[in-house]
């Protein structure tokens, strides 16, 4: 084997080596593909886990379904001017949403992810943002000081706070739900009262299309896990560590 | 002994008429607040926290600040120190209150502050917050009123004194630590999520402290007459040079981490803080101001400098200008720069611009703060008179 | 006295560590075997009446306590072993079908409760 050959097959090899390596940096995803497996082969507490999958493929254009039904559902107050804004589940484009990942220009459904590893919980000075034994993280209301740091904590935006008196900009009031005070946060609670009587969501049960599935994510038969078996999904800015537990197949 | 801050001439009453005028001021913006709600403030979605929070970083470096006065004075007998013991002790009392106060004045729900002591959740940095400020409270202005006491009787300050400043250590280095952590919980923030950032707050507080103290001893030689604050001012210029130095490397080298490794969160926040992209993004009626914390970075800066000068530091009122200098630098620095350019996002919507009632109660806390320092350094004072003369 | 000095010393220390270890997330708080969900009991009242008459204060906030930090665990179990689930809705399931329940007593006694700042009063039902 002459001197030239060997610096060639060398280079070569290097060459080849290099090329995979950009491949597999090329390849390496964007966004975290969760397939259902990822949540079954590491289960981070046992028990109850509620989780929420959107499937944005039959999200309807122009459809508010879901943030209506919240809306009356739960009291949720509307104030026109943006920089009081109160919601529990609203609407944003999906790249905003999920990344440029994402390429859709329909406005998606977002809601409080109840992450597993939720940082508003770690910024609560008085343990009224905390994770429940079911996973759902939820605001004792009876105790929220109002000092808005779970608001800078939820990398989401998904917390909002009662800038004034809420109860007169309640447009249609339910009686079957409290309504907030002006100076507490409040956030989606994945309907834990409607939970608690055996029913669904509001949003997802308002869901005309039927886009919106809910279910136990630790259940490996329930609706949720056989979704995400069949399907790639995504969560929001899986990078951060939080876990959430909404995800959505694009 | 408190009844000395109880006698003093015109020019006092004066000052404290001013003081009392401007904390009602405040206490009438909190008014509007608790009827109106938050609404009333500037803050709202994208300013979340607003001018309130942002004194709480700098207010704990402050009060950790004492301890690099009382350590050496009482656990290390320096006793060149002594005369700045209590003036030390006192500040870092007026911050610890002051804190409190902007802590309790951003709450939406006030009536329920005991939970803040009630339902702490250990995990959350936060959580220590009030109790830690409440101790170091009690500890600070316990160590300065002990202090000033021995001193009218002619003693040598008791012996728990020693104990007490040993639990002020831990309880005072962790203000700061918290004040950090607190922020560090929260992920997308990229200024506030770096580990620089407890350090930052205690040197800064650190550069403040001495910074003031030395206002402070300099205007009672003026006012006392007293020869024997020269060295002592001497010795706070030079503490307060190294601690302003420190400072600006850290300022330094969070914002060389942030432009080479191109954070866009950090670099984000430092553009609207020191280019003139705070122009665009600023209310109309702040647009003036716009140019202030490079302003106040460039004067923190000269004044280290100059304190790092011989000549300067043998003066008697160009050091203490250039205390204060430091100490109105480094609150920009830790204070609302950190916490106000910090949750600034691109495409947040508006920057934070404090509306009228959360101006006032800002001012009427500040004025607090002063009104209770005032009537400490006039106790100080009288006793320190009434030994000399003596 | 340098015993002294390390006694304060290592007590210095240990506060230190154990608030860095409280610091770091200990998770605190029991976990128990999931209680199934209650039906709500309306055959008599969870306490005697005049023990309700001079204590419902307190039943009331361990109630919202409970079904506030834990949903459908929060479970009680009378003495005569009834189980109730913990939630205002338990208790309007009776004391509902009067409107004067709360209000008649609280007016007398010129106490004014914030339950009604955020939950919807029986006064203001159509």
């Amino acid at each position: 084997m002459n001197e030239e050959r060997r610096t060639f097959m060398k280079k070569a090899g290097l060459g080849l080596m290099a090329g995979f390596g950009a491949a597999a940096i090329a390849s390496s995803p964007l966004f975290e593909r969760v397939a259902a497996s990822a949540w079954a082969a590491a289960p981070k507490r046992p028990g109850t886990r509620w989780g929420m999958v959107i499937d944005t493929r039959r999200c309807r254009e122009g459809c508010s379904a879901c943030v209506d039904a919240c809306r009356l559902s739960h009291n949720v107050p509307t104030f026109s001017d943006p920089r009081r804004r109160v919601e529990w589940i609203h609407r944003e484009e999906g790249r905003a949403l999920l990344g440029s990942a994402c390429a859709t220009q329909k406005l998606l459904p977002a809601l409080c992810n109840h992450c597993e590893e939720p940082s508003c919980v770690r910024s609560c000075p008085t343990d009224s943002i905390f994770r429940r034994r079911d996973g759902i993280v939820a605001v004792d209301y009876h105790r929220c000081i109002g000092c808005r740091s779970c608001m800078l904590g939820c990398p989401y935006g998904e917390v909002s706070f009662n800038w004034s008196d809420p109860r007169p900009a309640i447009t249609e009031p339910t009686p079957d739900y409290p309504t907030r005070q002006q100076g507490v946060v409040e956030k989606c609670n994945f309907c834990s009262d409607r939970l608690k009587r055996g029913l669904q969501p509001s949003c997802s049960s308002r869901c005309p299309e039927g886009a919106m599935t809910f279910g136990d994510l630790n259940d490996p038969d329930s609706a949720v896990r056989r979704l995400l078996a069949s399907s790639d999904s995504m969560r929001r800015k899986p990078e951060l560590g939080t876990e959430p537990k909404v995800y959505y197949i694009i | 002994m408190f009844e000395k801050a109880l006698k003093g001439n015109r020019a006092y009453w004066i000052w404290v008429a001013v003081l009392v005028l401007l904390a009602g001021a405040g206490v009438h913006g909190y008014r509007v607040q608790g009827a109106e709600g938050l609404a009333s403030t500037g803050m709202g979605v994208g300013a979340v926290w607003g001018i309130y929070n942002a004194q709480l970083p700098f207010l704990a470096g402050l009060a950790a600040s004492a301890l690099f006065i009382l350590v050496p004075e009482r656990l290390m007998k320096q006793t060149g120190l002594s005369a700045a013991a209590p003036l030390s002790a006192f500040l870092a009392a007026v911050a610890s209150a002051m804190s409190l106060l902007f802590l309790a004045a951003g709450f939406g729900m006030p009536s329920r502050i005991p939970t803040l002591f009630v339902n702490l959740s250990p995990s959350a940095p936060v959580s220590w917050y009030a109790p830690a400020l409440l101790l170091y409270l009690l500890l600070s202005l316990g160590a300065g009123w002990s202090l000033l006491g021995a001193r009218r009787k002619g003693t040598t300050p008791p012996r728990w004194l020693r104990a007490l400043v040993v639990v002020a250590v831990p309880v005072g280095l962790a203000l700061p630590v918290i004040a950090a952590f607190m922020l560090a919980v929260m992920p997308t923030h990229g200024l506030w999520t770096s580990a620089m950032l407890a350090p930052r707050i205690l040197v800064s507080g650190l550069a403040a402290g001495m910074g003031l103290l030395l206002v402070m001893v300099v205007a009672m030689r003026r006012s006392a007459g007293a020869e024997e604050g020269r060295e002592l001012a001497g010795r706070l210029s030079g503490y307060t040079a190294m601690a302003g130095l420190a400072s600006l490397c850290f300022v330094g080298l969070d914002a060389g981490t942030a432009f080479l490794g191109n954070l866009p969160s950090e670099t984000y926040a430092l553009r609207l803080l020191y280019s003139d992209m705070a122009r665009e993004a600023l209310p109309v009626a702040y647009v003036p101001f716009a140019g202030l914390p490079s302003v106040l970075l460039a004067s923190g800066a000269v004044s280290v400098l100059l304190l790092f000068l011989p000549a300067v530091r043998r003066g008697n009122l160009l050091p203490a200008l250039a205390g204060l200098l430091i100490a109105v630098s480094a609150w920009f620095d830790r204070g609302p720069g950190l916490i106000l350019a910090g949750q600034a996002t691109p495409g947040g919507g508006e920057v934070y611009a404090p509306a009228l009632p959360d101006m006032l109660v800002t001012i009427g806390i500040w004025a607090g703060g002063a009104l209770l320092l005032t009537a400490l350094l006039k106790v100080t004072l009288s006793v320190r008179r009434e030994r000399g003369m003596a | 006295m340098p015993s002294k000095k390390i006694l304060i010393g290592a007590a210095a220390a240990l506060m230190l560590l154990a608030a860095a270890y409280l610091a770091t997330g200990a998770e605190t708080g029991l976990v128990s075997d999931p209680a199934s969900a209650a039906a709500p009991d309306t055959t008599g009242c969870i306490y005697p009446k005049e023990y309700m008459h001079s204590h419902h204060m307190q039943v009331l906030a361990d109630w919202k306590e409970h079904a506030a930090h834990e949903g459908p665990d929060a479970v009680m179990t009378a003495p005569d072993g009834r189980r109730f689930q913990k939630d205002l809705a338990t208790c309007l399931g009776c004391h509902s079908d009067n409107r004067q329940f709360c209000f008649s007593c609280h007016t007398y006694a010129n106490v004014k409760p914030n339950c009604w700042n955020c939950h919807i009063s029986p006064q203001d039902l159509p």
